[in-house]
């Protein structure tokens, strides 16, 4: 298969349209968003959920590929499998037979009905076993009554469409369409997966980093190889040199080390000295939303028993249910310190 | 391509899973109508081979799903009573050439359009579908649709003329109207399909079957809105409700699937063992459909190294903890319609769990972080088969309480839409929660149920008025309640 003049058609981030080609250093990569000039090509570069990806190249291989949803968290490498799979599957007549919708497309029943059947009635020949394919990205954030007008469509042009949908959440798409497809579940990268990849790129990069740099990335992150790689590309724009001090400044994140010491204290039942710490991090500008996700992160790998981590993130989701509502006041904070630390003193008791 | 299609009539999407047909002729209805809608597409595709070879070669595989087919109303997974029900009033509507109406519901992929038209095919009925077209302009150049002409209308002049059309190609064959795409206006404005039913109803000569898949997943079910008791009763509608597939439906359709494949795909798919039917039948919650695209996902030839694979890799992540009877249902791991095999586990691991003490600190085997890995994809269900399942598996009051206040926390979290951190607070306070509440788990037993009472309902337009605003929690949660009261006062709202 030559994929040298295949062109991505559109990605999901409004970034400047990629032209693809790690092989072929044609175009220049200076300006390219690091996601997409390490976005892989191919099956065997895509990292981790090795078992559902490695099924997926069977297709690539034979044809004959089912309507498939990939349901899984942001920055996994959904949109990526399948912009493999399609390049696999139809080489050279990428261009004429792949339909790419996303997110930033109007996707309402208007254009479902009307530029997803032009589509699949548009003649492209294609070698047997091979299909047109529908790529609807973010699915799940199309309306009810646009996968609605979906549900037919598939099954009348299932002799020359396939639709390939790439979701955060399985549940927002409605049945009848899981029911017409496979549904693929990627899960989180380990932080493990994210820190070889975040290495790699440094090292192609030639970029210097500190372990506890490229950690800080990892963490970031959160199992979010996008989060990963942009973040990293924005330190080294910004301090050519990845510290976790770069780091954090360029996410506008709180030090986790910050609050991992306010969330002792507060395991400790020391309001005082959490008190200070947060303090200082609404002092320092940053959004009340930011420091509690920040929290709740943290939290997660708090080094503490479980009963006592359960008892504090339920206090943080309630806090930051709230602030979702729009009460986002350093009261709000000081609020859940409190909270905390009243949970931590109760739960020798309480469970 | 915009102004390719530009002059195209509305009635030409009807043809469109079909790309190699030359130009329409103006009637539409004689080669729009679809004696069982397989059977057509077969046709059409023999029409592509004279016209075009090249794709011809393997057209099996370009709709190898087709190849599954029912046959004969013997072939259907559907219980036979309905497949009687549906077959006796079939009959009845046809011998006396009236504009009857059929209701069909139920789950999606219980089998409803394959019973139709495998019955009709079998008495030789010609089932006319209609399939809402491509009903507006392309945007003109200022980016604005135009509507031609009023859906309702083409709706209505459709499938009167599906109806009544006769043709002498027809041999005075019997005709069905096929609805199951309902056009968008309809939903919008329900007193135009009632209108048009009415048209049909004096001026039709065929019968007319309308399908709607139910789903539990969705709040609204748009299509079933439509159907209400007095709109059944004004038309005289019979309403037949089809239930998912019984697992000795699924298992014989998939035997059936089998044996066609040894007979004739040998080629292409490894005959299915007894042992991977026996998993897909498990993890396809009575949809026969997903079933069927499973076995084929599982079977292709070339795909089962990779079965093994994932199975090794299962072994040795397990090897702990050796499960020797799991093994075979943790092929599908991620395979299955809804994970359900995935969430079997998990149901597992949440209800009964371990607790090992290492250096003096007692610490769960499966971390309530790992195991809510899984879920992020779909916490709902997840929680809902928790929910469904949690009770059993304690054994004291108290421990039962605390675990019944975690989930109403994370339920009350998961219905936080608009932060998605949310479904994950939601996901980890229900799992860790009831682990750690759970301090003697009953050790009995207990086959894990699916969830059932979970459907939100949602209030109707003209149940808002009735409701009190200021006890509406973002018009969800007291709705729920209030339906449930009303049906238990004897759905009469007004009592209130
Ligand atoms: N599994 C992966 N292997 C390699 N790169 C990945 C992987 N997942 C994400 N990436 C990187 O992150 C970027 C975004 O991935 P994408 O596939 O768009 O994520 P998703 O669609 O799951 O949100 C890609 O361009 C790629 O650089
Ligand atoms: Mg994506």
């Amino acid at each position: 298969m030559s994929d040298d003049d295949v062109t991505i058609m559109e990605v999901d981030e409004a970034v400047p349209k990629p032209t693809k080609s790690t092989a072929k250093p044609a175009k220049s990569t200076a300006h390219l968003p690091w996601i997409e000039k390490y976005r892989p090509q191919v099956f065997t570069d895509i990292v981790g959920n090795e078992d559902t990806v490695s099924r997926l190249a069977v297709f690539a291989r034979t044809g004959n590929a089912p309507n498939i949803i990939i349901a899984g968290p942001p920055g996994v490498g959904k949109t990526t499998t399948i912009l493999c799979l399609a390049r696999a599957l139809l080489g050279a007549s990428f261009k004429d037979a792949v339909l790419e919708l996303n997110a930033s497309n109007d996707r309402g029943i208007d254009v479902v009905r009307n530029k997803i059947k032009m589509f699949a009635q548009q003649k492209v020949t294609l070698p047997a076993g091979r299909h047109k394919i529908v790529i609807l990205d973010e699915a799940d954030s199309m309306t009810e009554g646009a996968q609605q007008a979906l549900r037919r469509t598939m099954e009348l042009y299932s002799s020359t469409t396939r639709f390939a949908l790439a979701a955060n959440n399985s549940e927002k798409i409605i049945e009848p369409i899981q029911s017409r497809c496979a549904v693929l579940r990627y899960s989180r990268l380990t932080d493990a997966q994210i820190l070889a990849k975040v290495i790699e790129v440094c090292e192609k990069e030639q970029l210097s980093y500190t372990e506890e740099g490229v950690s800080a990335v990892v963490f970031t992150a959160q199992g979010d190889l996008r989060a990963a790689l942009n973040n990293l590309q924005a330190t080294a724009q910004g301090f050519g040199h990845v510290s976790p001090e770069h780091v954090f400044r360029v996410c506008d994140e709180p030090h986790p080390m910050l609050v991992r010491s306010m969330l002792d204290a507060c395991v400790k039942q020391d309001i005082h000295a959490a008190y200070k710490i947060i303090a200082k991090l609404c002092k320092l500008g940053y959004a009340t939303e930011d420091i509690v996700s920040n929290i709740f992160r943290v939290c997660k790998t708090l080094d503490a028993p479980e009963d006592t981590r359960l008892a504090l993130i339920r206090e943080i989701g309630l806090t930051h249910m709230r602030v979702a509502d729009g009460l986002s006041s350093p009261l709000q904070l000081a609020g859940l310190l409190a909270r905390m630390c009243r949970a931590a003193a109760a739960r020798d008791t309480h469970w | 391509m915009s102004n390719l299609k530009k002059d195209k009539k509305w009635f030409k999407p009807t043809f469109d899973f079909d790309e190699n047909e030359p130009p329409k002729p103006k009637k539409p209805l004689r080669e729009t109508s679809k004696t069982p809608q397989t059977s057509s597409v077969d046709r059409k595709a023999s029409i592509s081979t004279t016209n075009n070879n090249i794709n011809f070669l393997q057209v099996n595989h370009k709709n190898w799903m087709k190849n599954f087919d029912p046959v004969s109303p013997e072939d259907l997974a559907v219980h036979i009573k309905k497949v009687q029900e549906v077959e006796e009033w079939l009959k009845a509507a046809c011998i006396h050439n009236r504009s009857d109406m059929l209701l069909l519901t139920g789950p999606v992929g219980c089998g409803k359009t394959t019973t139709i038209h495998t019955i009709a095919k079998k008495y030789n009925v010609k089932v006319t579908e209609w399939i809402t077209p491509l009903d507006i302009e392309l945007p003109s150049d200022n980016g604005e649709f135009e509507f031609r002409e009023k859906q309702s209308t083409k709706f209505l002049d459709f499938i009167i003329n599906a109806a009544n059309f006769t043709s002498l190609l027809d041999n005075n064959q019997n005709k069905l109207v096929l609805v199951e795409d309902f056009p968008n206006t309809f939903l919008r404005t329900p007193s135009e399909f009632t209108d048009v039913l009415q048209q049909y109803k004096h001026r039709a000569k065929s019968p007319i079957v309308f399908i709607c898949s139910e789903s539990h997943t969705e709040g609204r079910n748009t299509s079933i809105s439509l159907f209400t008791p007095s709109v059944k009763d004004q038309f005289q509608m019979h309403h037949i409700v089809f239930n998912g597939v019984s697992m000795t439906g699924l298992r014989s359709a998939l035997k059936r699937v089998s044996e066609i494949i040894s007979k004739k795909y040998t080629s292409v798919y490894n005959v299915p063992t007894a042992d991977m039917i026996e998993c897909v039948v498990n993890s396809s919650a009575g949809d026969v459909r997903s079933a069927v695209l499973n076995l084929h996902f599982a079977c292709l030839r070339g795909s089962n190294c990779n079965l093994e694979t994932s199975m090794i890799l299962e072994k040795e992540s397990k090897s702990k903890a050796p499960k020797k009877k799991k093994q075979a249902s943790s092929k599908f791991l991620s395979l299955g319609k809804d994970q359900t095999v995935s969430i079997l586990h998990g149901v597992g691991r949440v209800l009964n769990p371990k607790v090992i003490v290492e250096n003096g600190t007692q610490r769960l085997t499966h971390a309530p972080r790992d195991v809510i890995e899984q879920f992020l994809s779909n916490p709902n269900s997840f929680v809902n088969f928790l929910e469904e399942n949690y009770l059993p598996h304690f054994s004291s009051a108290d421990q039962a309480d605390k675990a019944a206040s975690v989930l109403s926390d994370a339920d009350y979290m998961l219905a936080e839409w608009r932060e998605k951190m949310c479904q994950e607070y939601g996901l980890y306070t229900a799992v860790a929660g009831l682990m750690l509440a759970n301090k003697n788990p009953v050790s009995a037993w207990n086959p894990v149920r699916g969830p059932k009472n979970m459907k939100i309902q949602y209030p109707t337009p003209q149940e808002f008025p009735a409701l009190d605003q200021n006890f509406l929690y973002k018009g969800k949660v007291l709705i729920t309640d209030y339906q449930t009261y009303c049906k238990i006062i004897g759905n009469k709202p007004d009592v209130m």
